[in-house]
C-alpha cells in the first residue's frame, strides 16, 4: 500500500464531506417532504423545517387514498407498463434478429429505415394529427402501447447484441430443419437474456413514468395515467394561488389535513412502489448504460 | 464449413457456384421468416414515424382537421415568414432555447466528469456505492415527480428553503415566479438530476485505464492526486470529447418535460422554448400549421447539427451513432 501524505488525507477527508452533502441535497427533499406528509395539518411546526413529523397523522394519505381517481391512474399505468413492455421487448427481439444477420437481404436498406428516424421526425403536431386521425384518442391503453412501440435506438443496441453471438450456435439448429423464427425463440432468445432484460427494465421505467402522451392523447378524465393524477394535484392545482392567498388560506385553516401535506402525501403515493423496487434493480441499470454504450 | 450447412431449398449457394447467384427474389424467398420477423417494427415505423413525416407538408399549408392533411390549401411559406417577421413570440423563444441549453452544456457537462473523478477517489467501497445508488435516485422519477418536489420545497410559504432563509433572515425568494430566478433554477434542478447518472459512462471509462499505468506511476512517487491528474483524466479525454461532440449535436433540446411542468406565464419570458412554444400555440391555441412549421424548423437545424457532431465524432475515433 502506497503511504499516504497529509495533504491527500485532508484531501480524502473533504472529498467524503462533499460526497455526503451532495448526497443530502437528494435525500433532504424527500425526508422533508416525508415528514410533512405525515404531519397534522393544524401543526405550527409546518412553518418550521421538517425532518420529523410532528405530530404524526396519516390524515393526508388517508385523503389521497380516498380519491378514486389515484386508483385509476395506477390501474391505467400498470396496464401499460406491463402491456407496453412485453410489446416492446418481443418486436424488437423479432426484428433485432433478420438485421443482424449479415445474409438478410438489402440488409443496409432496412437499417437505414430505422436509423433514419433518430435523426429527423415529423414533430408533435403532425404525430398529434397522424394519433388523431387513426381514433387512437382515449383508446387506452392501446395509445400508449402503441406510440412508444419500438424505439429505432433500442433496436440497435439489441441488434448489436445479436451480432455478437456466434453463428455457429445456430447451425445444428438448422441442420434439425427449424427455420428463423424456431430458432430466434429457442436459441437466441434465451441467450440474449442480458440485452432483454436491459431493454425490458428501460421500456417499463419509461412507461411508468411517462405523462406527457397521456396529456396529449387523452381527454377523458378517468383515462388519464398515474403521473397525471400526480400532476394535477401537485403541479396545476396550486399554481394559482399567490403567497398572500396560501398565508390567509393557511391561517383559516386549522384543519388536519393542508395543500402542503396533501401534496406531500400524493408524491409519496405516487412513488412508493419506485422506491421499492429502486435498491433492487438500480445495478441493471447501471449495467444496460455500459451495454448500451459500448457500441451505441 | 460451408459444405456442412443443409440448406432445405435446392438453390445453388452463391458462395459454392459464383456463376450462378441466387436472384434477389429467391433470396427474399429464401430469407421470407426473416421478413416476417422483420414486419411488425418496420410497419410500426413506417406509420408512426414517417407518417407524421408526411404530415410536415402542413407546415407549407393552412391546415384545417375537417380538410385533412391534402385537402388543406397550399400557403407556401408564410408560416416560415411569421416566425422571422417579428409578429410572433418565435425570436424570444428561440434565444430561450439557446441560452437554456448553452447554460445547460456549461454546468451541467463537467459536473458529472467531477463526480466521477471524486467517487474514484474514495476508497471505502461501501460509501463510494451508497454515494453513486443516492445519486442515481432522480434519474428514475419522473419529472411530474421531481416538479411536484421543486415545486414543495421552493415554495415562498411553506418551502424548505425559504424556511432556511428566512431564518437566517433573509426575505423570501419566490423562485419559480421571478424572472431572475427561474433560469437558475432550472439548470440547478437539472444538473441535480442529471449528474449521478451522468457520471457512469465517465466511470466505467475510468475503470478501464491500465492498471500498470498507476503502478508505473506510484514507483516514480506520484501520489493519487498526481495520478489523477497525470493519467486518470488524459486516458478519459476521448470519452469526454465524444460525449461533449454528442451533447452539442442536442443543443436544441432544452428539456422540455421539467420546464413545461415547473414554469408559468409570469417567467414566459425567459423560460419559453421552442418545444413548449410549439406545444401551447399547436395545440392550445388550435394554429397546427404554424407550430408544425416551427417545430419543423427546428427538427431541420437538430438534423444538421447531427449530421455535423457526427462527422465530428467519426473523424476523432471509431465512435460514429452509425
Amino acid at each position: 500500500m502506497a503511504l499516504r501524505t497529509t495533504g491527500e488525507r485532508v484531501f480524502g477527508v473533504f472529498n467524503s464531506l462533499f460526497l455526503i452533502l451532495f448526497s443530502v441535497t437528494i435525500l433532504f427533499p424527500f425526508v422533508n417532504l416525508l415528514a410533512v406528509s405525515l404531519t397534522h395539518g393544524s401543526s405550527a411546526y409546518l412553518s418550521n423545517l421538517m425532518l420529523w413529523p410532528r405530530p404524526f397523522s396519516t390524515k393526508s394519505y388517508a385523503a389521497i387514498l380516498g380519491d378514486n381517481e389515484l386508483y385509476m391512474g395506477y390501474l391505467v399505468t400498470i396496464v401499460r407498463t406491463v402491456a407496453g413492455t412485453f410489446a416492446t421487448v418481443v418486436v424488437l427481439l423479432c426484428a433485432a434478429y433478420p438485421l443482424s444477420k449479415k445474409y438478410l437481404p438489402h440488409r443496409n436498406f432496412y437499417t437505414w429505415i430505422f436509423v433514419f428516424t433518430l435523426f429527423f421526425s415529423g414533430g408533435l403536431i403532425p404525430t398529434y394529427i397522424l394519433v388523431r386521425s387513426l381514433g387512437l384518442i382515449n383508446n387506452v391503453p392501446l395509445v400508449f402501447v402503441l406510440i412508444n412501440l419500438a424505439p429505432a435506438f433500442w433496436l440497435l443496441i439489441m441488434r448489436n447484441f445479436l451480432m455478437t453471438i456466434p453463428t455457429e450456435i445456430e447451425d445444428s439448429a438448422r441442420i434439425d430443419g427449424a427455420n428463423e423464427i424456431v430458432t430466434l425463440f429457442r436459441i437466441i432468445a434465451p441467450m440474449s437474456m442480458p440485452v432483454i432484460a436491459t431493454i425490458g427494465l428501460w421500456s417499463a421505467v419509461g412507461h411508468w413514468n411517462a405523462w406527457f402522451d397521456s396529456l396529449l392523447y387523452v381527454t377523458d378524465r378517468h383515462k388519464h395515467v398515474l403521473q397525471i393524477w400526480l400532476q394535477r394535484i401537485v403541479i396545476t392545482a396550486n399554481d394559482t394561488l399567490t403567497i398572500e392567498a396560501e398565508q390567509a388560506f393557511d391561517e383559516a385553516a386549522l384543519r388536519p389535513v393542508r395543500p402542503q401535506t396533501l401534496n406531500s402525501a400524493a408524491i409519496f403515493v405516487a412513488i412508493a412502489p419506485i422506491l421499492a423496487v429502486y435498491p433492487f434493480i438500480q445495478k441493471y441499470f447501471v449495467k444496460g448504460v455500459i451495454i448500451g454504450s459500448l457500441k451505441g | 464449413m460451408a459444405l456442412l450447412k443443409a440448406v432445405p431449398d435446392t438453390t445453388p449457394r452463391a458462395d459454392l457456384v459464383s456463376i450462378n447467384r441466387p436472384s434477389i427474389l429467391q433470396q427474399y424467398y429464401r430469407h421470407r421468416y426473416l421478413f416476417v420477423l422483420l414486419a411488425a417494427a418496420l410497419v410500426w415505423t413506417i406509420v408512426f414515424k414517417y407518417g407524421p413525416m408526411y404530415g410536415i407538408i402542413i407546415a407549407f399549408k393552412k391546415y384545417r382537421f375537417f380538410d385533412g392533411i391534402w385537402g388543406s390549401d397550399w400557403v407556401g411559406l408564410h408560416h416560415f415568414v411569421r416566425m422571422f417577421n417579428g409578429t410572433t413570440d418565435f425570436g424570444r423563444v428561440f434565444r430561450n432555447t439557446l441560452l437554456i441549453s448553452l447554460y445547460r452544456l456549461f454546468w451541467g457537462f463537467p459536473a458529472p466528469i467531477i463526480l466521477a473523478l471524486l467517487l474514484n477517489e474514495v476508497r471505502q467501497r461501501h460509501f463510494k456505492r451508497t454515494v453513486q445508488t443516492i445519486s442515481y435516485l432522480p434519474h428514475f422519477l419522473s419529472w411530474v415527480v421531481l416538479g411536484g418536489v421543486i415545486k414543495a420545497i421552493l415554495s415562498p410559504s411553506t418551502g424548505a428553503v425559504n424556511l432556511i432563509i428566512t431564518g437566517l433572515g433573509g426575505d423570501r425568494i419566490h423562485f419559480l415566479a421571478d424572472i431572475h430566478w427561474f433560469v437558475t433554477v432550472l439548470i440547478t434542478t437539472g444538473v441535480w438530476q442529471q449528474v449521478g447518472w451522468g457520471s457512469i459512462i465517465f466511470l466505467a471509462a475510468i475503470a478501464g485505464v491500465d492498471p500498470q499505468l498507476h503502478e508505473s506511476a506510484i514507483v516514480d512517487g506520484a501520489g493519487r492526486v498526481r495520478q489523477a491528474w497525470s493519467i486518470t483524466i488524459p486516458s478519459i479525454i476521448p470519452v469526454i470529447i465524444i460525449m461533449f461532440i454528442l451533447r452539442v449535436g442536442d443543443i436544441l433540446e432544452a428539456g422540455f418535460d421539467q420546464i413545461f411542468l415547473l414554469y408559468n406565464p409570469a417567467v414566459y419570458e425567459v423560460a419559453d422554448i421552442i418545444d413548449t412554444y410549439v406545444y401551447r400555440v399547436g395545440l392550445g391555441e388550435l394554429q397546427y400549421s404554424f407550430a408544425a412549421a416551427v417545430g419543423l424548423f427546428k427538427n431541420v437545424i437538430g438534423l444538421i447539427l447531427v449530421i455535423i457532431v457526427n462527422r465530428a465524432a467519426k473523424a476523432f475515433g471509431e465512435y460514429g451513432i452509425w
